[in-house]
């Protein structure tokens, strides 16, 4: 009982910092950056981060905790919220955010210590991941709910090929936040 | 023409003669985002710092009302808002989409919602339901009403029809889906989720983890928006510059987010101090400031939408 009480009082932190990378991933959806065709927003910076710093069952759950929150009605994506966005097309890209940073997160805890540049393709991957879902789900809406029959590599190529870029440039400031969070010995 | 250099402030006179308006009607401040025909940002509200308005996120969608609706349970509004959307996909004639358009309109009129504020949330939609009219009216072979050869171009009925059906049955989900987050707070529905998910518990799952996680960020969004805003002047003081292109730009959040991440973390230390202190979790049955309660108004609503649901998908079927 005393094991399964400490326990308990240990996950009451966990708690706290998990929700505090849900209200930074809420945040960084507001902070954009105008980009030429796409806007940049740091919310999935937040994520990666989230993935990078938290165990991976309190990322994921995070994240999870992110959607449910623009899902209740809070205007926190970035076209708004409510129940109605899972029938936006960039649902997708939401949907792919716990399980992005629970891979981040379970492929950075597996070593001890990692290199900025092995960080990096950990972070890589994972934005990728969150890429690959998202253009699949833009796939599935475009072509189930309104039945318009586009050809699977088109839209994974619209959906991915423009996003690429920017993401490489946010895993790499990701990782070196991660060390730099290390190091000032932040993170639990 | 109006002069660029002047639009921040001829936006901040909009919105605040907006919230003039709303505050004369009785009506919360944050409506007029959701306004059909002209609808300011959180963003351009950051530039233009209007931080009072950010406190409000909390609230969402949710328009306060004493309406029928709005006494529900919000049990009951999830999950029959969950039966007519399963009903609604199954959905392919007009007359089936006529009664799911009445039953909107019945609850227009149960919810006493202004209409503009629910027709507001097809606003993120419309480019898709215009590519789904399009692609639909060009793609589908048919009788010819026009054509066009030089641009490849046949219009047919059945392309229209199509078409409409389609476009119609996105709104109608929208709609109904909007319904929910508009007469029911976040904490009512976390509440609503917490009850109706309880006994995943035995699975292994954390629900009431997840539960705590949502209303803690709930807290947390306004005031991390608000100290993000302060360490922003601070950097600013000390000669930071927001500002260039889109690497120096990218650059330039580093010191921003990283003091955001230290006292975020501190905060967080201090609460579960707090938390632990006063014993939560310590593992017994807890109960709650809100209890829910079915009314009989509640299985009359939930017994009506499954039997207009049942009789839609058997109309569906026979014609």
């Amino acid at each position: 009982m005393y094991l399964y009480d400490s326990m308990k009082i240990k996950s009451t932190k966990y708690i706290l910092y998990a929700s505090i990378f849900t209200a930074l991933t809420a945040a960084g959806a507001f902070v954009r950056i105008p980009f030429y065709i796409v806007p940049v927003t740091l919310q999935t910076f937040f994520t990666i981060l989230a993935g990078g710093t938290l165990k991976p069952g309190w990322a994921f759950s995070s994240q999870l905790v992110y959607i449910g929150l623009g899902l209740l009605g809070l205007p926190i994506f970035s076209n708004g919220g409510g129940i109605q966005y899972i029938f936006h097309p960039t649902f997708g890209y939401l949907l792919a955010l716990p399980i992005a940073s629970f891979v981040i997160s379970s492929l950075s805890h597996s070593h001890r210590s990692l290199s900025l540049m092995q960080r990096t393709g950990i972070h890589i991957t994972g934005s990728l991941i969150i890429l690959f879902i998202g253009a699949f789900y833009l796939y599935f809406i475009v072509n189930i709910i309104s039945t318009i029959n586009y050809s699977l590599i088109k839209v994974l190529t619209a959906g991915i090929l423009v996003f690429i870029p920017v993401e490489v440039f946010k895993s790499y400031i990701a990782a070196w936040m991660v060390r730099k969070l290390e190091n000032y010995e932040v993170i639990p | 023409m109006l002069n660029l250099r002047f639009l921040p402030v001829y936006i901040e006179g909009k919105v605040k003669k907006r919230i003039q308006k709303f505050k004369k009607k009785d009506k919360i401040t944050l409506a007029f985002l959701f306004d059909f025909f002209f609808t300011i940002n959180y963003i351009k509200m950051f530039k233009l710092g209007l931080f009072i308005l950010f406190s409000d996120i909390t609230i969402g969608q949710y328009f306060p009302g004493e309406s029928f609706i709005h006494r529900l349970d919000p049990r009951t509004k999830l999950i029959s808002l969950m039966l007519f959307m399963t009903g609604l996909l199954f959905a392919y004639h007009f007359l089936s989409l006529a009664i799911y358009f009445l039953v909107t309109i019945v609850m227009l009129f149960g919810s006493q919602l202004p209409p503009r504020l629910v027709l507001g949330n097809l606003k993120p939609f419309v480019w898709l339901f215009i590519l789904t009219l399009l692609i639909h009216i060009w793609s589908t072979p048919g009788t010819v009403v026009f054509s066009c050869s030089a641009l490849h171009l046949t219009v047919s009925i059945e392309g229209i029809r199509l078409g409409l059906i389609f476009g119609i049955r996105l709104a109608l989900l929208v709609l109904f889906a909007a319904f929910l987050t508009l007469t029911a707070s976040p904490i009512e529905i976390t509440d609503a989720l917490e009850k109706m998910l309880s006994p995943l518990k035995r699975l292994g799952l954390p629900v009431h983890e997840l539960v705590m996680m949502l209303t803690l960020s709930l807290r947390f969004i306004p005031t991390l928006l608000e100290e993000a805003e302060q360490l922003k002047n601070a950097q600013v003081s000390r000669g930071a510059r927001f500002g260039g292109n889109l690497l120096q730009r990218l650059k330039s959040t580093i010191p921003l987010v990283l003091p955001l991440f230290i006292s975020a973390f501190r905060r967080a230390d201090d609460l579960a101090l707090a938390m632990d202190s006063r014993c939560y979790g310590s593992g017994a049955q807890r109960s709650s400031y809100r209890i829910l309660h079915y009314a009989r108004t509640d299985y009359m609503v939930l017994f009506s939408s499954l039997i207009t649901v049942i009789f839609l998908f058997f109309l569906e079927r026979s014609l």
